[in-house]
């Protein structure tokens, strides 16, 4: 009974929490010049018994990527804490420009009394590689497709309008 | 006239719509995309007296759903069609089975898929779960499912799909405080009399060699603020013994500093070694000198902040 009450004291952890990225160093989010696309972390907390607060920072890529900085609060047994990151390639990127960005996550911990309070932090990283993506070239053909038919149908309207006249004259 | 003016119109509105639609007849039909993020099909051919088709529907497999969970199992669920020409009753109910696998990993199993419900006269639905622990390895992995039928019996497989584990950095630590005996003014080589903090990978992210870092803040006297015990007095190692600890790497006030030698590799922490096999690591802690010129009061964070334990 001594035993088991000493492995209860000794697995109690703390100051814990993960992010999840579908996109990482040697992964990166392939992105057109003149795109915005937003992609999401995502913030865990298992195996704890408490709740944490973390606050999100974005520290690299400020040229392409913005996110809201505050505090997140992680229910303790989560994992779909969603933080959204907006990335936007101006138009005259070249393809095969590279970026690199950077959202650090931190444990908001209140100092304590008496001794050395310790919190956690967890820098999150992704390559972001400008190139031409194929889903986006679909899109473009498809409102050339959508401007191509209007502009047919304004005409056949146009040439029964005429027709109808003409004959009634 | 009214029918000349409409060739002509006609053929002007041909060579308007010419330079405006670029793309071929089949391209209205492509589809287009990431991969992982779209449906598709496995076919697994089963010698027999008919064969047997069996497709394998992974365009659930994405974002959240394949993402590792923190120090636990994710239990990873995807479809799949059984069609058998013979009827649905010549399928085997209980050959459908399917694995993840990646090279240098595990392959994970999952011997005997469930049988959700028949689809119609031919095809059968069946429900795969694998569970993926949250140290398996960043990347693609392979899935290949097995079928059969009860007239020939002999299983084929299909390797060609594929789904993406995604990343996770996650630690946690313990304690989550330091403590060190009563140190007077002058004293050197103090060690702390709580240490380790023991810190798991709980994640699958690899931190290497000297990148675990560590943020001190000043400690500030709890009774006059205006004393301190500098950052930069600390130092931290990860190992003990003979105070090894104090000639490790010093510490900067507010400044994320990475640990000579520490490293965090993802690993199964339950085996508890408390080293890099098993996912973790400790950190050891030293006061190396106590500043002389300070009074005796109860020094820590509570004014200026807490100390944090960093992976970039």
């Amino acid at each position: 009974m001594t035993t088991i009450i000493l492995i209860i004291l000794l697995i109690s952890f703390i100051s814990a929490f993960g992010v999840s990225t579908s996109y990482w160093k040697g992964n990166p989010l392939l992105i057109a010049p003149g795109d915005t696309k937003t992609i999401t972390l995502r913030l865990q907390n298992i195996g704890t018994e408490d709740d944490v607060t973390v606050r999100a920072i974005l520290t690299d890529g400020f040229e392409i990527a913005s996110t809201e900085e505050k505090n997140y609060l992680v229910r303790n047994g989560t994992k779909d804490t969603e933080v959204p990151v907006k990335i936007s390639i101006p138009f005259d990127t070249p393809l095969g420009t590279e970026y690199r960005v950077t959202v650090s996550f931190k444990t908001v911990t209140p100092g304590g009394t008496g001794g050395v309070v310790l919190g956690t932090a967890i820098d999150t990283s992704f390559d972001v590689l400008v190139a031409e993506v194929e889903v986006e070239k679909a899109e473009r053909v498809n409102l050339n497709f959508i401007i191509g038919m209007l502009i047919l149908i304004a005409i056949i309207i146009f040439i029964l309008i005429s027709a109808f006249r003409r004959k009634k004259k | 006239m009214i029918k000349k003016e409409i060739y002509v119109v006609l053929v002007l509105i041909i060579l308007i719509l010419v330079p405006l639609i670029s793309a071929g007849i089949s391209d209205w039909f492509k589809i287009t995309g990431r991969a992982p993020s779209r449906p598709t099909n496995v076919s697994v051919s089963v010698t027999g007296v008919n064969p047997v088709t069996v497709d394998v529907f992974n365009n659930t497999l994405t974002g959240i759903v394949t993402d590792p969970t923190e120090d636990s199992v994710n239990n990873i669920e995807f479809w799949v069609t059984v069609t058998d020409s013979d009827g649905v009753n010549d399928i085997n109910d209980s050959a459908t089975n399917a694995t993840f696998s990646r090279t240098g990993q595990p392959t994970r199993t999952n011997s005997s898929c469930v049988l959700v419900s028949d689809i119609d006269g031919n095809s059968a639905n069946f429900s795969c779960t694998i569970g993926m622990y949250y140290f398996y390895e960043i990347g693609t992995w392979n899935i290949t499912v097995f079928g059969n039928d009860l007239g020939n019996q002999t299983a084929q497989s299909n390797t060609s799909q594929n789904f993406q584990y995604n990343e996770l950095k996650a630690i946690k630590i313990s304690p989550d405080a330091l403590s060190f005996p009563s140190v007077s003014p002058g004293n050197t080589n103090q060690t702390s009399d709580n240490d380790p903090t023991l810190i798991n990978n709980t994640g699958n992210f690899d931190v290497t060699s000297g990148n675990i870092q560590v943020n001190a803040i000043d400690l500030a006297g709890e009774s006059v603020s205006t004393e301190f015990i500098f950052a930069a007095n600390f130092s931290v190692g990860n190992a003990t013994g003979s105070n090894t600890e104090c000639d490790e790497t010093s510490l900067v006030n507010g400044t994320d500093t990475g640990i000579t030698n520490s490293i965090l590799p993802p690993g199964n922490h339950s085996l508890n070694f408390q080293n890099e096999t098993s996912g973790q690591e400790q950190l050891f802690y030293c006061i190396k000198d106590v500043p002389s010129d300070i009074s005796s009061q109860t020094y820590s964070t509570t004014g200026l902040g807490s100390w944090t334990i960093k992976i970039p």
